[in-house]
């Protein structure tokens, strides 16, 4: 593609206004050409960051001006909104969840073989550079044969939703585990390609979960605890063991800690890769904006994307798998006086 | 009276104890919830239960009456304490106007008012019941009166409010167990007068129970006053030391002032100028007890006190060593008084008795101090607040 690419965003939730629009608009090599939202209040919002675009409600209205399209809508939306656009021949870059289910995915997938359009998903956490260099680390084998994995990923929900779609099984799939969890799962997964789950407790009840708790098995055996929470401030960081040394990655505080044992006294090493510290949620543009500069290369140059529909199928498969072994967590300050657990 | 055929709108729902309220309604009373939610970002933990979530403000008529369509009850605990005192005003009474309009215009009956003993301001010694005078001192009492009086004057159109004066509501995610928490973490907290001012403290769940009653009662007047407490008769000082426990083997421990010298503390840590700190200063300059607690101060003059008693010291064989002593000083915690609206509150020596409420809704606390400690305890080593 010579020309410069016209992107639709489907979707003016929190993510679009915070995150998409200000890199895009600051790209030479595309251009925003249309926003869709059936909240008409938000499309006004919106769309005041980018008065030239087209605005539209319905995303049949702007196929014939877009080469693209960034899907940021409900989870419950990605799968329809995202095949109506592939078929059509557009790329996507969906948000994370891919989809709901697996089921879906594989749709997706399908309708992307036919049409030759390409899926991209939003799992934006394989742009921190301390995930990345975990990567690298635990590839180099410099951690020595790894021996357990303790991922903690949590902090009190504040992200300005304008709906309750995050709250509500029909509509997002879950609780945290698909929201916070698909990002953790996919850093994972991404580390140690072979994942499978061995056990799920979660204290949704009859809702969505707010904290759960995951037992993985990755190869070898090797035990990963992965502990997810919208209620609390957890440590937020994976804490990995291996026979040489440990190593933890801090992913909002973008630093990695490696500490070495061997003959010579433990030897703590801080890697502090690329950016400072992103705890600060305006500093999250970073890894957006490497996600976008990997997108729109991946389109200019046909290469494939970072994180590919493959990649994003994955992490539904896992969640759908996680899920069907659910069994209750208890809290045990719950109990009621009435001698009832809930 | 079952609740389990009830549709109950609970305002503040996503609060500490609204959050509770929506658990106990939905999980023991198998009653039907909406949520009256301002902000969705709040609702993570309603969120884990079927509930009806409707956006709003409570001081929007329309906004109510569309969540109450259909309800049966309401429980209106919507308060905030995020905006100017005009603005807070308004939520609570103009949102006790507007919750009660929009009651009376689809035909609902009875609403839970959750108020506060903050009403009565400062109380003498001795048992404090309804018939006791209030004399709120300052403005979230004076509001909370106001909105009671809003809920007696909708008594006479039809209403049947029960209103609830809550005390030290304490628990998983209270300001109160928290509270504590972050002074511990800050320094050495300090309470009044030995700690001796009584904690009329009560755990979340006695509170979700004393609204469950008072919906499910059939009272014979048209509105209803009651204030609720703990089981237990408490000091401050039990109540901040079986908080600090939570933090195992280094339990954090108040220490103690007498009431006169926290006020005057107080006055050293009111200066927003440089200019007009050491103005303040050279006025008081003989007062250096109130040197001693601007931030800072005391640990610097704490460390020269020490090294000066240490060299004294050497001479008399006693603590030979300047290094060891030297090195408490430094480290030693800052005093964290008690925030200004508390002060009040900890050195009061008022009890309240709940013997209304058992004779007017049936409700009596049944959560002791120990047990409800425990749990909050446990809660507290969960959600990484121990520091």
């Amino acid at each position: 593609m010579s020309h410069s690419l016209r992107i639709v965003i489907i979707g003016c939730g929190a993510v679009t206004e915070m995150f998409h629009i200000a890199p895009l608009l600051a790209r030479k090599d595309c251009r925003i050409t249309a926003l869709v939202d059936r909240n008409e209040k938000r499309l006004e919002v919106v769309g005041q960051l980018v008065p030239h675009a087209h605005r539209a409600t319905e995303v049949a209205t702007v196929l014939d001006d877009i080469d693209a399209a960034i899907v940021a809508v409900p989870h419950f939306l990605h799968a329809p909104i995202s095949c109506e656009l592939l078929s059509a021949g557009k790329h996507i870059l969906v948000e994370k969840p891919l989809a709901l289910t697996s089921a879906e995915c594989d749709r997706m997938l399908a309708v992307a073989r036919a049409s030759g359009a390409t899926i991209t998903v939003g799992h934006m956490r394989r742009f921190c550079p301390a995930v990345a260099f975990a990567r690298d680390m635990l590839r180099s084998g410099a951690l020595g044969a790894i021996s357990s994995v303790d991922v903690a990923d949590g902090v009190v929900f504040g992200w300005p939703v304008e709906s309750d779609f995050q709250f509500r099984r029909d509509k997002a799939g879950g609780g945290v585990l698909v929201d916070t969890g698909a990002h953790t799962l996919d850093m994972v997964i991404s580390w140690f390609n072979e994942v499978t789950p061995l056990s799920y407790r979660d204290d949704a009840s009859g809702g969505v979960e707010a904290d759960c708790v995951v037992e993985l098995g990755l190869s070898d055996g090797v035990p990963c605890r992965v502990e997810l929470s919208r209620t609390r401030n957890l440590r937020n960081t994976a804490i990995i063991e291996g026979a040489l040394g440990r190593m933890e990655v801090f992913f909002y505080d973008n630093k990695v800690v490696v500490t070495f044992t061997g003959a010579f006294p433990v030897l703590p090493i801080e890697c502090m890769p690329r950016e400072s510290a992103l705890t600060d949620p305006s500093q999250w543009r970073h890894m957006f904006d490497y996600q976008l500069d990997d997108w729109l290369e991946s389109l200019v140059q046909g290469r494939p994307a970072m994180v590919s529909g493959e990649e994003g199928a994955k992490v539904v498969r896992l969640i759908e798998r996680v899920q069907a072994m659910r069994e209750p967590l208890l809290h045990p300050w719950e109990t009621f006086a009435t001698g009832r657990q809930s | 009276m079952s609740l389990s055929h009830a549709r109950i709108l609970v305002t503040g729902a996503t609060g500490f104890i609204g959050s509770r309220l929506v658990q106990w309604l939905v999980e023991v009373e198998k009653a039907r919830v909406v949520a009256f939610v301002h902000q969705f970002k709040n609702a993570s933990r309603i969120s884990r239960y079927p509930v009806e979530m409707v956006q709003g403000d409570v001081t929007d008529v329309a906004s109510l009456k569309k969540a109450m369509e259909g309800c049966t009850h309401v429980v209106h605990a919507a308060v905030t304490f995020a905006g100017t005192a005009e603005q807070n005003r308004a939520i609570t009474v103009d949102g006790a106007r507007t919750v009660c309009d929009a009651a009376r215009s689809v035909g609902i009956s009875r609403v839970v008012y959750l108020s506060t003993i903050d009403v009565y301001g400062t109380t003498p010694p001795g048992v404090i019941d309804e018939s006791t005078s209030c004399h709120p001192s300052g403005s979230y009492g004076q509001d909370k009166l106001d909105a009671e009086q809003v809920f007696r004057e909708a008594a006479r159109t039809g209403l049947t409010p029960v209103i609830l004066r809550l005390p030290v509501v304490y628990g998983p995610w209270s300001f109160w167990s928290t509270y504590p928490m972050d002074q511990f973490h800050r320094g050495c907290v300090v309470l009044p007068d030995e700690g001796s001012g009584i904690c009329n403290a009560m755990y979340v769940d006695d509170a979700v129970q004393s609204i469950v009653c008072a919906l499910t009662s059939a009272t014979d007047t048209d509105v209803v006053t009651c204030l609720v407490s703990g089981p237990d008769k408490i000091s401050w000082k039990q109540f901040y030391e079986e908080h600090g426990k939570a933090r195992g083997d280094k339990p954090a421990m108040p220490r103690f002032l007498p009431k006169a010298d926290i006020l005057a503390g107080y006055h050293g840590e009111q200066f927003n100028s440089t200019e007009g700190l050491l103005r303040r200063l050279w006025n008081i300059r003989g007062e250096a007890r109130i040197v001693m607690r601007l931030p800072g101060a005391g640990r610097i003059l704490n460390s020269i006190r020490t090294v000066r008693r240490n060299l004294l010291n050497r001479g008399n064989g006693i603590n030979a060593s300047p290094v060891a002593p030297l090195k408490v000083a430094v480290t030693s915690l800052p005093d964290i008084l008690p925030d200004a609206a508390h002060l009040e509150l900890m050195a009061s020596q008022s009890f309240i008795e709940s013997r209304a409420a058992e004779k007017l809704i049936g409700f009596r606390p049944s959560v002791s101090f120990a047990e409800g400690i425990e749990k909050t305890r446990l809660w507290l080593l969960w959600a990484n607040l121990v520091g």
